[in-house]
């Protein structure tokens, strides 16, 4: 058996292990580079190559700044093209559902500086006349966003490295990692063993194995993605793009191919990268329903890859302990931010602070999620329900004081439907009672991640809480692809916990923020009417929350309001 | 696993910019519960209480409660622990709204802030993720400019707690504003918080507080919720008129101090009532962190010369910058108060110092070319001035901008000064309420009204009615069921005006199931007391005597006028009873028997040879 020395240990030869070997090598460290397989073969080589800032969520946006800004001078620096374009990236909108939760998405990406905006359809077009217009609502576009060859840009930093003296080890497995008395970490593979200070843990889903070794449960859920690419074709368009509510993606490449795929999550920990032809399929529906002239174009290729996703969309990137610096679940678009993730782990390698734009990927921020384990309503659910008091309505009434006397309402003569929630502001103290009551009903405690109603304040005299109004039309409800809602005897829309694949197709769904996502059950949430029996009613000290008949119009005005105030999916 | 705590304390050297995270110590939080009492002792061991106020090792504690969060009713509170830049004592000034709870969603019971920072920075609380950030471009701004312009570098909903210009200036008035217009005021902890160069504290959390034993906790906190909404006083008179509520109440006792005490009955008190805000300004109430109550106000003046728009005015407040300086106009009180909100600066305090400047005025003691205009009792127009030069320490608002006891000192007439400790009294007459008099003298913090509020028993008869003028068991009211239980009340996180409502045995049968420690009435009153007692100690560590235990003379005078003519504050009869009940010698230190009682014995040596 073969014993190797390094100052790090780099395992996994993808964009972060390839560009975090090159950094620390041009600094002068030696670097072990160890791959079970060979450069490029995770996710990596397998990616979309979109270069994009758009889409993502507000904490990886200064990232992928950084990284963009690195792209252009990329071909050089590496010494290969890595046919790199930066025309811009269409997140296409393709039904009126989505639309109002793709703007309010827009704006919460410009809060964080991004150059984005949402284009009508007629934009869209204008932008890109090979898109159907049939098929399209409107889309986001970011114009600094673009893409590049993903199999180019790996080798290219992989090639450097070695260049500047980065050894490597490939077809090789890490079996373990385990810390030594010494301080170092040795490393475990059938063939070889090696020691270092410092172990680089850069390995894909790879990661989670190791990781559950040496005692660390890393929270990864496995996403298998199916790819393809056409025939060379005539120029169609030049920039990235995706789809709101899909994993749909596409790009042509520079020697005219069109290359696409999407995202299938599945539930195993399996890491096959298999294919199938039903998915496929539907791929190659969406796509040629999205841009014209397509159906016909032949085929050369197809592949399947893997890349892991976390409770949150974003990575993790920290030290496991005092060795093990783990970078990992980058969430189906990590090739974009390797660049700039290279350079910042070895810095962190290097002087042993962590860089601030990492700090966000800490992996503590799952602590308290992993530890709550899901309940379904049980014995406090039945405490609330057994008190026979409702909370409002006692104390001196004065009339002289507008918000001390509810409204009465009156129940229409004759009630259609079943009664449902209804909200009113004027009423609305915004104590945030509700949200505590539904989430001790629902949870046992005052569960800030997952809410099934959220108090918003509009502003300083004007607050109520957001929750599903248990629309007619049941967007949700439609929306889901994976059979996870049915509704109940109250009528309410309800999960199916064991169904759902946090796809989030509801959330974008409801025009109106009824369903959210909870972290912590790796599911949505969203009221269900608590039996009929609602908690959030009952301790309303207020009666600005009540539950009745209500009729088509009360129904209107109350997802009006609720659209108006519904905040940013960031902000929940 | 822990319960109702999370469990971490953050620690923030802004000097070395470092950032590190401790574990609490159950047995600690047993003895000193949270809020106030553990933040006291975190500061207890982290400070020197004879060290300088405004030196850099003076950390800056903020404490939330095992309550804070839960959910139970008026779980909203979190408290600001240092030495007290205003007075020299310890200093806990204690704020709601949704900033606590916050915290503790973010994962953490305190957060120690020491250090000094050379450029302004803001501190970023991202559940586990902590950085310091620069704030050149926050300095200057108001609290309501400053939390908006955080959500947009932060997070949309981040809770935000900061200082106003009153605090980057290093006024002693200034204190810590949260959720845009909610002050923890007193004592001048917005001063240390300027000095350290710390503009503001942005958190956002998603995560919860755990409970050991939900049902019981939710049966426990049910329980409460029906007793606060079937109160008359907090559901009913503080839910429709706030707190203001009280100022006609306490004008026609006669008890409400005027014109910097020289008369307890205000002429023009109806004109800024708590029914006289409902009809003119009030817009809206509104609640903090699960509050039946919702006591706040969200008022308006639309028109006239005085517009302007914010929270309150709260009664100290209408108070101190009306009846205090003889100030009737609704309009120019409510707009004094928002000023007061936008410099971040006491209105307690704010008030009482420019009283106190209009007497020096009008008794001759303080020229006009220093101040720069007549300053008359009752002048609204000349009260406003005063308060934004107080807020911007712009011409003689600079002296102001230092307090009421400096003031009057300086002038040579620190009789003028009212209050304790260098603290101002507030808003019910020690010549009436013969318990307030004695709580004002023996508070830690100075002449504060929220130390012991003894106005529940005499005036509303919360526990037991006690006429105000009797003197009989004043002392060991004041001890046990104000001053020991307030220091329990603050500790858990809850809000003191479900006192009203709720007593002790309430809160500790939420306290139990909330944490899985033993909580029990018993011992919540020996908690109380050990609390009471450290602050003390460390208030004789920092110099005080009983010397201090004082009232001004003015307030030992009889009333002249009103329906109490005639009647003054007794106090020196009272204290040496006091101070025996207490178990301390007749110079009011805790005896060694007491502090062994408690536990607090380490402290024996560190008073007895200062
Ligand atoms: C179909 C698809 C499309 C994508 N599209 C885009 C896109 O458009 N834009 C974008 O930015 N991102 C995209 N991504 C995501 C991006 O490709 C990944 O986030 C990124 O490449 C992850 O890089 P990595 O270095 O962390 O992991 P990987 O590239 O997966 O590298 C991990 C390496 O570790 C090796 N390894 C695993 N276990 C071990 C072990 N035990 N011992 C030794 N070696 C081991 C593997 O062989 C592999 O080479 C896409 C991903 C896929 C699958
Ligand atoms: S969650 Fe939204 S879409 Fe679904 S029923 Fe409720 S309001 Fe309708
Ligand atoms: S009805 Fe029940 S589930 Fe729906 S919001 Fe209210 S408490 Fe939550
Ligand atoms: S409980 Fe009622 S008053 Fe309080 S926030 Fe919810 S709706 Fe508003």
């Amino acid at each position: 058996m073969a014993h190797h020395q390094a100052d790090v240990i780099i395992i996994g030869g993808g964009i972060v292990g390839c560009t975090t070997a090159y950094q620390l090598t041009r600094a002068g460290v030696d670097v072990l580079l160890l791959d079970r397989d060979g450069i490029g073969s995770g996710a990596s080589g397998r990616s979309g190559g979109g270069v994009r800032q758009s889409a993502r969520v507000s904490e990886e946006i200064p990232l992928a700044k950084a990284s963009v800004a690195l792209f252009p001078d990329l071909s050089d620096e590496l010494g290969v093209d890595i046919e790199y374009v930066q025309a811009g990236n269409l997140r296409v909108v393709e039904s009126l559902d989505y639309r109002r939760a793709m703007q309010v998405d827009v704006a919460r990406q410009q809060s964080h500086g991004l150059d984005v905006s949402w284009l009508e359809v007629a934009d869209v077009l204008e932008l890109v006349p090979t898109l159907r217009w049939q098929s399209i609502i409107g889309a986001s576009y970011c114009p600094d966003d673009g893409h590049c060859n993903p199999l180019r840009l790996v080798t290219g930093f992989y090639n450097k490295a070695i260049e500047g003296g980065t050894r490597v080890l490939l077809n090789c497995e890490v079996q373990n990692i385990v810390q030594k008395d010494s301080g170092l970490a040795e490393v475990e593979t059938p063939a070889h063993t090696a020691t270092a200070p410092v172990v680089v843990l850069a390995a894909g889903f790879g990661s989670q194995k190791l990781c559950y070794q040496i005692g660390y449960d890393l929270p990864l859920a496995n996403v298998r993605y199916e790819s393809m690419i056409t025939e060379p074709l005539p120029p169609l368009f030049r920039q990235m793009f995706g789809v709101a509510s899909s994993d749909l993606f596409f790009r042509q490449t520079a020697n005219g191919g069109v290359h696409f795929g999407g995202g299938i999550l599945e539930e195993t920990g399996q890491e096959d990268t298999h294919t199938t032809s039903s998915n496929l399929q539907l791929a190659v529906a969406h796509i040629s329903k999205l841009v014209s002239d397509l159906e016909k174009a032949k085929l050369l290729r197809t592949w399947g890859g893997l890349d892991p996703s976390t409770p949150d969309g974003m990575p993790i990137i920290d030290f496991l302990n005092e060795n093990v610096l783990l970078a990992s679940g980058f969430c189906g678009h990590g090739l974009a931010t390797g660049p700039i993730v290279g350079q910042y782990l070895a810095q962190w390698v290097q002087n042993g602070v962590c860089p601030e734009a990492l700090a966000p990927f800490n992996r503590n921020r799952f602590d308290g999620w992993l530890q709550t384990k899901w309940t379904p309503s049980g014995s406090v659910a039945a405490v609330l329900a057994t008190e026979d008091t409702q909370i409002a309505g006692a104390g001196e009434l004065d009339a002289r004081v507008p918000f001390m006397t509810p409204p009465k309402y009156e129940e229409p003569d004759e009630p259609s439907g079943q009664p449902k929630l209804a909200v009113n502001p004027q009423m609305c103290t915004g104590c945030r009672m509700c949200e505590v009551a539904c989430s001790i009903a629902h949870e046992q405690e005052t569960a800030q991640a997952q809410l099934r109603i959220q108090v918003v304040y509009p502003s300083d005299d004007y607050f109520l809480p957001i929750v599903c109004i248990h629309c007619e039309e049941r967007h949700c409800l439609k929306v889901c692809p994976h059979e996870a809602m049915q509704v109940n005897e109250q009528g309410a829309v309800s999960i199916i916990r064991e169904n759902c694949t946090s796809c989030m197709e509801c959330i974008f769904a409801c025009p109106t923020g009824g369903v959210t996502h909870s972290p912590a059950k790796s599911a949505v949430v969203k009221c269900d009417l608590c039996d009929g029996d609602p908690a959030c009613v009952r301790y309303c000290p207020t009666e600005a929350i009540t539950f009745r008949h209500i009729d088509a119009a009360a129904s209107d005005e109350l997802a009006t309001l609720m659209t108006t105030h519904l905040p940013s999916r960031a902000a929940r | 696993m822990y319960y109702g705590y999370t469990g971490n304390i953050l620690r923030v050297d802004l000097g070395t910019g470092t950032v590190s995270r401790e574990l609490l110590e159950l047995q600690m939080a047993e003895d000193f519960i949270g809020g106030r009492g553990l933040a006291s002792r975190l500061l207890c061991q982290e400070f020197d209480p004879a060290a300088d106020a405004l030196s850099p090792e003076n950390p800056l504690i903020f404490g939330t409660g095992p309550l804070t969060g839960t959910g139970a009713p008026a779980t909203s509170r979190y408290v600001v622990v240092c030495k007290a830049p205003l007075t020299g004592t310890i200093a806990c000034s204690n704020s709601g709204g949704f900033f606590g709870p916050e915290l503790k969603f973010a994962g953490y019971d305190a957060l120690i802030i020491q250090g000094e920072s050379a450029e302004p920075v803001y501190l970023w609380i991202d559940n586990r993720t902590v950085q310091i950030r620069p704030a050149e471009s926050l300095w200057g701004k108001f609290p309501t400019e400053t939390e908006s312009a955080l959500r947009s570098l932060t997070h949309p909903s981040a809770k935000v707690a900061c200082i106003g210009p009153g605090g980057e200036n290093l006024s002693l008035l200034a204190g810590v504003v949260n959720d845009g217009y909610r002050l923890a005021a007193r004592s001048g902890v917005g001063a240390l918080m300027g000095k350290k160069k710390l503009k503001a504290i942005a958190v956002h959390g998603t995560g919860s507080v755990s409970l050991q034993d939900p049902q019981q906790f939710w049966k426990a906190a049910l329980d409460m919720h029906q007793k606060i909404t079937a109160d008359p006083v907090s559901f009913g008179s503080f839910r429709a008129y706030g707190t203001a509520s009280l100022v006609s109440l306490i004008n026609e006792m006669g008890a409400y101090p005027t014109r910097n005490f020289q008369s307890d009955t205000f002429e023009g008190a109806a004109h800024t009532s708590g029914e006289a805000l409902v009809d003119g300004i009030l817009q809206r109430n509104r609640a903090c962190f699960a509050c039946p109550i919702a006591c706040t106000r969200v008022s308006e003046v639309k028109e006239g010369p005085y517009q302007g728009r914010g929270e309150g005015p709260e009664y100290e407040s209408i108070w101190a910058l009306g009846a205090l300086c003889g100030v009737a106009d609704l309009a120019a009180v409510s707009k004094a108060n928002f000023i007061c909100g936008d410099y971040g600066i006491d209105t307690i305090s704010t008030g009482a110092t420019i009283a106190c400047a209009m007497e020096l005025f009008e008794k001759g003691a303080l020229p006009e070319q220093e101040l720069g205009f007549p300053l008359r009792f009752g002048d609204a127009a000349a009260l406003v001035r005063a308060v934004e030069m107080t807020g911007k320490r712009e011409g003689f608002g600079d002296v102001l901008a230092d307090g009421s006891y400096r003031l009057a000192v300086r002038y040579g007439h620190p009789e003028f000064f009212m209050g304790a400790k260098k603290l101002e009294m507030s808003a019910y007459s020690p010549r009436v309420f013969q318990g307030m008099a004695l709580q004002y003298a023996t508070s830690n913090r100075g002449a504060c009204h929220v130390r012991g509020n003894t106005v529940a028993a005499e005036l509303y008869g919360i526990p037991r009615y006690l006429p105000p003028e009797a003197l009989e068991q004043k002392e060991e009211m004041v001890r046990r069921p104000f001053q020991n239980s307030t220091a329990f009340v603050d500790s858990t996180g809850i809000c003191l005006f479900t006192k009203f409502a709720i007593t002790h045995r309430e809160i500790c049968a939420l306290l139990a199931p909330a944490t899985g420690l033993d909580f029990n009435f018993d011992r919540s009153i020996e908690q109380g007391d050990r609390i009471w007692n450290l602050e003390r100690m460390f208030n004789l560590r920092a110099g005080f005597t009983c010397e201090d235990d004082r009232l001004p003379q003015r307030v030992s005078e009889p009333a002249v006028d009103g329906p109490r003519a005639g009647s003054r504050a007794i106090l020196q009869e009272h204290l040496q009873t006091y101070y025996l009940l207490r178990g301390w010698d007749e110079s009011g230190r805790p005896t060694r028997a007491k502090l062994e009682e408690l536990g607090l014995e380490d402290w024996w040596g560190v008073c007895n040879d200062a």
